[in-house]
């Protein structure tokens, strides 16, 4: 029975993708623009050296512990404030995704036919779960390696030499993954439950119940971006990697479980 | 098995395609359906009911969309709670499209193709299949966001045909669609009837109903309050008289009111009254023009289940008769 209710989620999850490759997957390199120039923006104010930012010595010392002796600050704040960014960058982006699909598929329809549809609620939460997962994760992969070349092209441009330890890249790597699937899974948990939220106009002019959605969704990837910031120059990566990263997974496993359970369908069409 | 295949009736009401008994269901503990009993075989069923009688519900719960709190449905003789393959047998057009705007007509249908599972030669012969059926052939390339109301009820419709189901449940069919489409829409309806498929309609357009249908299932407060024969409900629920649509200048329920008459249901330029044959109602057509009333038009009310529809929706209410 698991196995066939796996193989429907993968059917609907290949509808899902089959219909976003149909209606044009432009607008997902969209965010990435953004946040390649905040990166580019952020890496020009660090190049004007550490008396214009704050705790700029630390970032130097952290730095240098990697080998990077040149341009110790721009390599700094690439290895302490990057991953946060990714982290935040995919998670935004897939809060932005989730309420959207969900706002409009509500309102129009679409999540009550799915459930005419030969699915269990369920299949259709475990299918959507899928699929924004994938998207959180391309996000992740792009922001990774937008991150992984603009520093590469500092590192390589400055002279500088820097060796990256394996715990050290595997949190760089993990983390922000496992706060982008957080991420998908407390966004899908917040809107799915309480649907109202994702809806425009259910609020008025105000953010309202939607705004604190999204800023509850989006608490994984800012706790990330705070354990880098304020850890990683003083606990070993292997530490952070253990605690950033196991406090991330443990909100993302709870969100999942809980919405794969909790899910009613009542909740959606009464929206 | 396969998984997406069409579920083959089950033993117990293998030739009754739509059974509920005891059915309650509701929101978030807010009752709507209170004890639902009904049996669909094949042919053109209408519900009915004013705003809120919970026609809407009830074609959720029968479509397996909303599980019910008590009772339980059968489709082809299984639950479409336990086994969720014998969905594959309903289609559903809901009164929301829900189409994907940024797809074309074309590619809406094969989206939800590919949402039943199906291979892709199926997929395929179904989609030219249902596209020739409603006539979406010159709409195909078109996106769904630039759709008439009507054209998007076709599309809706085709789509609840695309596994070419057992039982359609279609919630407002008629509704925005232009006049020479709901004749069409209406033979392609009343074809599949005909050929032995289990159709439920809810619907206001009352007339277009009244022609198609074999029998009318009436809904209120969420109870069913008639089932069978429009014609023979209408006498059942309302009695036999002869009801009056009046239209006119001036007030027209303070003058009914004074000649002993009472309005049984207002709508915003005329009142329906009831009056005992056609010469009572010469005689108080004459009475109210005589008491300074500008009649403007008066006529019977034809259409029993537009009788019975006006009855339901009670005095004074907002009646939404199109």
């Amino acid at each position: 029975m698991p196995q066939m209710s796996a193989d429907r989620a993968l059917t609907l999850v290949s509808a899902l993708a089959w219909r976003t490759r149909r209606e044009g997957t432009w607008q997902m390199f969209v965010p990435l623009v953004s946040f390649t120039v905040m990166l580019t923006a952020i890496i020009l104010i660090s190049l004007s050296g550490t008396n214009h930012i704050n705790g700029g010595q630390a970032l130097v010392t952290f730095a240098e512990q990697y080998g990077a002796h040149t341009n110790a600050v721009t390599v700094g704040i690439g290895m302490v404030a990057g991953p946060g960014l990714v982290a935040v960058f995919a998670s935004f982006s897939i809060i932005m995704l989730v309420r959207n699909l969900i706002g409009s598929e509500a309102s129009r329809g679409g999540v009550e036919a799915l459930l005419a549809a030969p699915y269990r609620p369920r299949t259709i939460m475990i299918a959507l779960l899928s699929y924004v997962g994938s998207i959180a994760t391309f996000y992740w992969a792009a922001a990774t390696t937008i991150l992984a070349i603009i520093f590469g092209l500092i590192i390589v441009t400055s002279g500088a030499s820097v060796t990256f330890t394996a715990s050290y890249l595997l949190a760089v790597l993990i983390v922000p993954l496992l706060a982008a699937w957080s991420s998908t899974g407390t966004s899908l948990l917040v809107y799915m439950l309480f649907p109202r939220m994702a809806k425009a106009g259910s609020y008025g002019m105000n953010l309202g119940g939607g705004g604190i959605g999204s800023l509850l969704a989006i608490l994984p990837a800012v706790g990330t971006l705070f354990a880098f910031l304020f850890w990683a120059p003083y606990i070993s990566a292997g530490e952070l990697l253990a605690v950033a990263g196991g406090a991330v997974a443990v909100v993302g496993v709870a969100s999942i479980v809980l919405i794969t359970h909790l899910f009613r369908p009542d909740a959606i069409l009464e929206a | 098995m396969d998984e997406f295949a069409v579920v083959t009736p089950g033993p117990q009401t293998a030739a009754v395609p739509l059974t509920a008994t005891g059915l309650s269901a509701g929101y978030r503990g807010r009752p709507v359906l209170h004890d639902i009993d009904l049996t669909f075989r094949a042919g053109l069923h209408l519900v009915i009911g004013p705003n809120g009688a919970g026609k809407t519900t009830l074609f959720r719960v029968l479509a397996g969309v909303l599980r019910p709190t008590a009772g339980e449905v059968r489709i082809c003789g299984r639950d479409p709670g336990v086994e969720v393959t014998v969905k594959r047998n309903v289609g559903v057009a809901a009164h929301r499209t829900a189409l994907a705007q940024r797809l074309s007509v074309a590619d809406n249908l094969y989206y939800w193709a590919h949402v039943l599972g199906m291979p892709a030669a199926e997929q395929r012969s179904s989609v030219e299949r249902v596209t020739d059926l409603l006539g979406l052939g010159e709409i195909a390339g078109q996106r769904a966001s630039s759709l008439s109301r009507g054209q998007a009820q076709r599309v809706s419709l085709a789509r609840a045909m695309l596994s070419d189901p057992l039982v359609l449940l279609l919630d407002e069919p008629f509704s925005g669609v232009d006049p020479a489409v709901t004749a069409q829409l209406r033979s392609h309806l009343r074809t599949l009837a005909d050929e032995g498929r289990t159709l439920l309609i809810s619907t206001h357009e009352l007339a277009e109903a009244n022609a198609i249908g074999d029998d009318v299932t009436v809904l209120r407060d969420g109870r069913i309050v008639g089932q069978g024969d429009a014609g023979k409900l209408r006498s059942a629920l309302v009695g036999e008289g002869y009801r009056l649509r009046i239209k006119g200048s001036g007030d027209l329920s303070g003058a009914l009111e004074r000649l002993g008459y009472k309005a049984e249901a207002s709508q915003h330029d005329g009142v329906i009254v009831s009056v005992a044959d056609e010469r009572a109602a010469s005689k108080l057509l004459a009475a109210l023009i005589d008491a300074g009333v500008g009649v403007s038009e008066a006529a019977p009310v034809a259409n029993p289940l537009e009788d019975l529809y006006l009855r339901l929706q009670g005095d004074g209410s907002a009646a939404d008769v199109r």
